[in-house]
């Protein structure tokens, strides 16, 4: 139940970034709204939930994107284990906006430094004809940071309100609470 | 005691390699390893073509609802741009109604020349209609995902075009969904001539939605307003494809080759179906 949710979550998120971010372009760059929920799931200390969803993200991510296949997963899958780690085991963060857009930062860098240098090294086994240049690649990194700041408040609540009605379903199934 | 402090503090992380979480971790990533392969053997085509197709029907329709909504907006924010847009299309229709005017007796000339010397007309490039799947929206790559591939006879290095103009080059093929990468993709270049002087030059992607000519001697003439068309050096792109107009003139007289900025009229963004020329 939890994971068929989580699933509908994701194909529901990615057509509103095609759908209707894709008609808000700011600076030319749409938010990428797939990234901000596998940081919030991973923010929200539950076991295992958030490497399913880095997961399915980065799939989804790799399938609508012309680089090399399988960047996006694994650039999900080590933010998402980096950021549970970090809120879990090294910095017990108090999860307020400073730190949400600390980690938003962080973890964005991160996405775009290993996609674009799991493309390079796609092309160096020459398995993708096409490259692109760090400074290039990398000018995307600021308009897309911003608009994901700007959706950063918003996808939390959306996470928390999924996280507490699930907690919620499988206490009743379970008859904790009634 | 500092030092047992750190081993013991080391220990409590290292413990976390014991946990389940990095057991599910660990096997997702083997599994990620896997689906790499299938992919680079091309098996995993069937379910990315359903992941590209199963939201299409439901984007459509968000993207249908929300699309009166933004133009209401931006019509009202280029309303002044629009004004003066129109008075110049105003006067360019009525400039090129002259130069028709003027193609069609040349045509009918060269129609009739060509007759008499015997010559067989030049065959044309047949075209696939594709539907863009997706236009890249999460990278920066810059990239179209079409719904034709093997089956509809698209092969790597063909150019996709849209209302007569070069929009991108087929990159990556699959049995039914090929990758194109769009002229504006800093990685793009393609041979291109110009279409006033018919001197040779290069047009590559910019980042953002710019265009660049390049190459041109310094001796030869550039104008703002003149069209870049493609060479046909690169037998897989025709010739006299329309890429896009000049600009603006990015080099001075110092420079060893002019450089211009081009200007295509395709709505990049925006690209619903294009045809490959195959």
């Amino acid at each position: 139940m939890r994971y068929a949710v989580h699933f509908i979550c994701i194909v529901f998120l990615l057509v509103a970034n095609l759908g209707l971010f894709g008609l808000l372009p700011i600076w030319g760059q749409i938010p990428n709204l797939l990234f901000l929920f596998v940081l919030c799931s991973a923010l929200a200390k539950k076991e295992f939930d958030f490497l399913f969803v880095a997961f399915l993200c980065g799939l989804f991510l790799d399938f609508y994107s012309p680089a090399f296949f399988g960047g996006h997963t694994l650039a999900l899958l080590l933010i998402a284990l980096v950021t549970y780690l970090f809120s879990n085991y090294i910095f017990v963060i108090e999860l307020n906006f400073k730190n949400l857009a600390l980690a938003t930062i962080f973890s964005w860098l991160g996405l775009n430094l290993i996609v674009w240098l799991w493309g390079l090294a796609a092309l160096k086994f020459n398995l993708n004809p096409s490259y692109v240049s760090l400074k290039i690649f990398m000018s995307n990194f600021l308009p897309g940071l911003i608009y994901n700041l700007l959706l950063l408040y918003p996808m939390y609540l959306f996470y928390d309100f999924l996280r507490h009605s699930l907690d919620n379903y499988e206490a009743r199934s379970r008859g904790v609470i009634k | 005691m500092p030092f047992a402090y750190g081993i013991r503090e080391k220990s409590a992380y290292m413990r976390f390699i014991y946990t389940k979480t990095f057991a599910v971790f660990a096997f997702l990533v083997v599994l990620l390893a896997v689906f790499v392969l299938m992919q680079t053997k091309g098996w995993l085509n069937p379910v990315r073509e359903l992941a590209l197709k199963m939201p299409r029907s439901l984007t459509t329709t968000v993207k249908t609802a929300a699309s009166p909504v933004k133009n209401f907006f931006s019509i009202l924010y280029q309303l002044r741009k629009i004004a003066q847009e129109n008075t110049r299309l105003t006067a360019q229709v009525i400039s090129l109604q002259q130069n028709l005017v003027e193609a069609n007796d040349l045509a009918r000339e060269n129609e009739a020349l060509r007759n008499e010397l015997g010559f067989a007309k030049t065959a044309k490039h047949s075209l696939a209609p594709c539907t863009v799947l997706s236009n890249d929206p999460f990278g920066s790559g810059g990239a179209l995902i079409l719904n034709c591939g093997s089956n509809a006879g698209v092969e790597i290095g063909q150019a996709v075009v849209s209302q007569g103009y070069l929009v991108a080059k087929i990159v990556y093929v699959g049995k039914d969904s090929s990758t194109a990468l769009l002229i504006t993709n800093s990685s793009f270049s393609v041979d291109a001539r110009i279409s006033q002087t018919e001197q040779a030059g290069i047009v590559k992607g910019s980042f953002g939605s710019g265009l660049i000519l390049e190459q041109i001697p310094q001796t030869s003439g550039l104008e703002k307003g003149w069209l870049a068309v493609t060479a046909g050096i690169n037998d897989k792109i025709p010739k006299n494809i329309l890429i896009g107009e000049v600009k603006d003139i990015l080099s001075s007289s110092n420079d060893l080759f002019k450089k211009a900025a081009l200007v295509s009229p395709i709505a990049f963004n925006n690209l619903d179906f294009v045809f490959v020329m195959k």
